[in-house]
């Protein structure tokens, strides 16, 4: 990249169409039209018809009154919603750490040959390969306070009474999900991490290695680094997959232990027009908490950009 | 024109003539097909609007693993249907009443006519009816006719004075026992948990039921609650709320009482899968469920105790009152949004459903409790399924839970409210004021 | 990192070999072997579960303490479900929608990647932004406009277009963020040499980006037809049919109002699941090898 050592005597103003040629004509744009569009139509006027929704006192009138921030308030108000803000904000610290650990360890191991790698990689593709709806079910059915397998396992371990299951106690329920979804979501993690682990190019390990590195040096020093930038965008989607958490609350916390996104959608399916409202404000809520994570990790994301540089 | 043309072409035809798509789209497919825009004007014309052609309607049922509705909407296509030129199209519903709900909300929020006969939820109706998403059946079904019909679940489709939905068929709380353990079903509450303190080493637990927070508490603390003689609402005066009185105090203590005692500590995660898991493996001596558990615990392949069990009617909360079990069921509904000509032909349909053909083939195919009263004497279905002949008495006496046009947000605080007591975390006391502050802010909002 | 710069173009991917002394070997490699038996072990052991209880009969299903080995053996329930017409039809549905929209998405997917990655337009934060909003936004607060568009203006109610548009938009983000983070961080080294030698930009993506990049473009292949399949709430409200129904949903049809039906799931679950990580499996050695295969020439 070119700098200019001293700036032209005359300053023409570039124009618009000069400054888009400048910066590679019209391609970007055409590249980038249709994806867009898409965007734009089937999800972008859904959320902002629902902010607008959200400021509706009740949609299925003929002329609804905006009652601006009442549901917000109402929504904050509620005891309920803030247990779900509160389970689902513990939900998804607890998944994105877990999984990132576990599905990091994962990809470093597989990283290397051995034999029997390839089945390695096709039996951990299992849990996520496995539809939700049924692997929520068959959960359920391991949590069984009579017949499961994992109630079993814990009554064993003495972490659970002679009566009771695992799922009926709050903290019960976090744990169950948790398990559940570090077992189903891992492998997405360690997908995406092998996936950046195996585009780092080899010379840099050869050069560490003639430089005499040990093994924790060039972990440090050579693969973390390289990696930040898809183990970044990796834990930002997970990130933003856990606030969105739906099904396995949905079957093992129910309405009991809700989780922004199930009880969102309680609302959101009640025929009653203001529950309605409510459940779109609740949604935009968890817009909300997307953009504020999101533009946490994207200050890190330039971080390391500007490190780079 | 190749058969998939000639399909695209009948599919637009049938589309246009059932008022699914407009002249305008049909048009514009035509000429998609290759017609000239003449030949396809032409064509809508031979096919005229909504007075000539087949009708055909689209019922969207809850869900029916025993493909009875299948034969039954065949049955109709080939007599009734074919000779008042309406033709009905079942679609099978998903398992979950929340998935079935949110189709349907999704689709009448649009105001939209893809589904023209519903099958709703016993405790949907006054809330559909309040936003005018379906029609009421006055002028179709008159109040002589509904005679013949059980009367607890056509006042849960009733709301202001009008019917809103036709029951097709109902359930109601079972008692069911022990027999090779009891020699009859206790008739107060009080009696049921000494016997199960007495007998339950001989069993693993007492007393199973619904215990998670979900619609189906509802229905349990409703069976409590009235057979103590108290109720959610004032049915005369719906914005009377009545739950916190002495009555309402009694029911939930007793309910309170019994988990951790006579019921699993999971009682509280439990629905009716898992209870049914826990009877049939022979692990309770009392439970409390729909008629659907009565083929399976009978059935030797699923259960250890086939014909070790009775069933009978709940017990009431003390000597001299009575038991009342709350109705659940399906009812048929049409569509608000549908015009006059296929509002009449989806009746068409109901009125067949209902009538005493079609009510004792459900009755006999699919044990459904159908709510034509004379199927539960009809000797044919007492000869397949016996337990009928001990329905009637417990249908006359069934409750249904509290209608309101506002049901979905009453019946979110009734579980609430009736699930933290269940767990101790309130005292029955401090739960029924929650619970009458949360209604009152409900039901009559400032 | 100034190391990455002089670096003109990776060998070969990276891929450790195992040279080690003996000592490191011995605790090495049996740690890793450990591992690994633990992580499948982890992985496959509901799987196993699942497979129990498809082919258990309903007395031993509800055995409690559970067995962990079947004492009785039926594949009714496969035989029920393989025999339920619209299951297959649901199947189908589901493997065309999916790798439809997996196609789709990595075509629209590249494009978009590229032009991120590599230049640097006016309102590119805007697009970056709008992109990754799709995912900060629950999808059942999106199904209400859905419907009224495709029961309205776009009649595609219940066809197949009705689901991959959704799918596409919920596969879209992930593929474009990851590729674009991969297209970064390549150096642009092979790209000019290519074009110097007169490619146009195009094919200098497609045919020394996406092959340099192979595991990523990959994986994201692996995950949106995975997310596409998993899908629930679009075909719940956008279908009405076996016309267009995913296998998601016809599923849950094997249950009723109060029964769970358990055996009927677990069947159907590795019915689903088995042959899609068998075609992964399969595709993987043949998709990947094959394009970096192409990348080590010089």
């Amino acid at each position: 990249m070119t700098t200019f050592t001293a700036r032209p005597p005359q300053e023409k103003k570039l124009s618009l169409f000069d400054r888009i040629r400048l910066q590679g004509g019209f391609l970007p744009y055409a590249l980038v039209l249709p994806t867009i569009l898409l965007i734009l139509i089937i999800a972008i006027y859904p959320m902002l018809d629902s902010i607008r929704l959200s400021f509706l006192d009740n949609p299925l009138l003929e002329h609804p009154a905006f009652i601006w921030f009442r549901n917000y308030t109402a929504s904050l108000r509620d005891d309920v919603f803030q247990q779900a803000f509160l389970t689902t904000i513990i939900f998804m610290i607890g998944s994105v750490t877990l999984e990132s650990i576990i599905g990091l360890g994962i990809a470093l191991l597989i990283n290397k040959t051995f034999p029997g790698r390839g089945l390695v990689r096709a039996a951990i593709l299992v849990p996520w390969a496995f539809p939700t709806v049924v692997s929520a079910q068959m959960w359920l059915l391991m949590y069984n306070d009579q017949t499961g397998i994992m109630t079993y396992i814990l009554r064993f371990l003495h972490l659970l009474g002679p009566s009771d299951s695992l799922i009926g106690s709050y903290w019960g329920v976090i744990a169950a999900c948790l398990i559940t979804d570090v077992w189903k979501t891992t492998p997405f993690m360690a997908l995406l991490l092998l996936a950046g682990l195996q585009v780092i190019p080899a010379e840099l390990y050869e050069a560490a290695d003639v430089d005499g590195a040990s093994r924790w040096q060039r972990f440090w020093r050579i693969t973390l680094p390289m990696l930040k930038g898809a183990f970044l965008i990796a834990l930002l989607f997970r990130a933003l997959d856990a606030i969105r958490v739906f099904d396995i609350f949905y079957v093992f916390g129910q309405r009991s232990v809700p989780s922004l996104a199930t009880f969102a959608s309680q609302k959101l399916l009640s025929p009653i027009g203001s529950d309605f409202s409510q459940g779109v404000a609740v949604s935009v809520v968890i817009f909300l908490l997307g953009v504020i994570i999101s533009l946490i990790f994207l200050s890190f994301m330039r971080e390391g950009t500007r490190q780079q540089r | 024109m190749d058969t998939e043309q000639r399909q695209f072409l009948d599919d637009i035809l049938s589309g246009m003539r059932s008022g699914r798509i407009t002249r305008r789209t049909f048009l514009e497919r035509a000429t998609l097909l290759g017609l000239t825009s003449t030949s396809a004007l032409s064509l809508l014309e031979a096919c005229g609007g909504s007075a000539s052609g087949a009708n055909t309607l689209v019922w969207q049922s809850e869900n029916d693993t025993s493909n009875t509705y299948g034969k039954l909407t065949e049955a109709f296509n080939t007599t009734v249907g074919k000779k008042n030129n309406i033709a009905v199209v079942w679609r099978q519903g998903p398992n979950s009443t929340d998935d079935l709900l949110t189709r349907y909300t999704t689709t009448l929020r649009a105001r939209g006519t893809s589904i023209d006969i519903l099958s709703l939820d016993v405790v949907y109706p006054a809330q559909f009816a309040a936003n005018a998403w379906i029609q009421p059946l006055d002028k179709f079904w008159t109040p002589e006719e509904r005679k013949n019909y059980l009367q607890s679940p056509l006042q849960a489709c009733t709301y202001q004075g009008k019917l809103w939905a036709a029951p097709f068929r109902t359930d109601i709380g079972l008692l069911y026992y022990r027999s090779d353990l009891l020699s009859h079903p206790p008739k107060t509450w009080e009696e049921l948990s000494n016997v199960a303190r007495t007998l339950q080493p001989q069993t693993k637990y007492g007393f199973v039921w619904q215990g998670a927070q979900y619609e189906g508490l509802v229905c349990n603390f409703a069976e409590v609650l009235h057979s103590y003689g108290g109720a959610v609402l004032d049915t005369k005066d719906p914005t009377n709320i009545k739950v916190n009185d002495a009555r309402g105090r009694a029911a939930l203590s007793t309910m309170v009482n019994w988990v951790g005692t006579i019921s699993p500590d999971a009682v509280i995660t439990y629905q009716e899968q898992q209870s049914l898991d826990v009877f049939k493996s022979g692990d309770a001596l009392f439970m409390r469920n729909w008629p659907f558990a009565i083929a399976i615990s009978n059935d030797a392949k699923q259960s250890r105790i086939p014909r070790q069990f009775e069933i009978g009617a709940l017990p009431a909360g003390d000597k001299e009152g009575t038991g009342h079990s709350t109705i659940g069921g399906w009812n048929l509904a049409i569509n608000a949004f549908l015009p006059e000509e296929r509002a009449r032909a989806a009746w068409e349909f109901i009125k067949y459903m209902l009538s005493p053909e079609a009510q004792k083939i459900a009755a006999l195919e699919a044990t459904f409790t159908v709510t034509l009263a004379s199927i539960y004497g009809d000797a044919d279905v007492l000869k397949q399924h016996p337990e009928f002949a001990r329905f009637k008495p417990i249908l006359e006496q069934s409750q249904p839970r509290p209608v309101s046009p506002k049901y979905t947000a009453v019946s979110n605080a009734i579980q609430k409210h009736i699930f933290r007591a269940l767990k101790h975390q309130v005292t029955p006391v401090e739960a029924l004021a929650n619970l009458e502050t949360e209604l009152n802010n409900i039901i009559n909002p400032r | 990192m100034a190391v990455q710069k002089q670096v003109l173009m990776p060998t070969h991917m990276h891929v450790e070999e195992t040279t080690k002394t003996t000592k490191e070997w011995n605790w090495g490699v049996f740690g890793r072997y450990l591992a690994v038996i633990l992580i499948v072990f982890v992985s496959l052991a509901p799987l196993y579960w699942t497979f129990m209880t498809s082919v258990k009969e309903g007395l031993e299903l509800s055995a409690a303490p559970p067995t962990l080995f079947p004492r009785t053996f039926s594949l009714e329930n496969y035989q029920h479900v393989l025999t339920t017409p619209t299951f297959l039809l649901a199947l189908r549905n589901s493997a065309i929608v999916a790798g439809a929209t997996t196609l789709l998405s990595l075509f629209f997917g590249i494009f978009c990647s590229y032009a991120i990655a590599r230049t640097n337009f006016i309102g590119k934060p805007l697009v970056l932004s709008c992109v990754l909003s799709v995912n900060m936004f629950p999808f059942i607060a999106m199904v209400g406009p859905l419907y009224i568009l495709f029961t309205g203006p776009f009649y595609v109610y219940n066809t197949y277009l009705a689901l991959i548009i959704p799918d596409l938009v919920i596969t879209l983000p992930l593929t474009i963020w990851f590729l674009a983070s991969f297209f970064r961080d390549l150096p642009a080294d092979l790209e000019e040499a290519a074009r110097t030698d007169g490619a146009s930009r195009l094919q200098a993506l497609w045919y020394v980006v996406v092959p340099l990049t192979a595991p990523g473009v990959f994986a994201a292949a692996i995950l949106s037809f995975i997310a596409v399949w998993n899908d629930f709430l679009f075909g719940l409200v956008l279908t009405a049919d076996e016309q267009a129904k995913p296998v998601t949903v016809a599923i849950t049809q094997f249950s009723s109002e109060h029964t769970i039906a358990y055996g009927e799931l677990a069947a159907a679950a590795i019915i689903v699941t088995l042959p899609l990580v068998l075609l992964v499996l399969f595709l993987q050695r043949r998709i990947v090898s094959g394009l970096t295969a192409g990348a080590v020439k010089g």
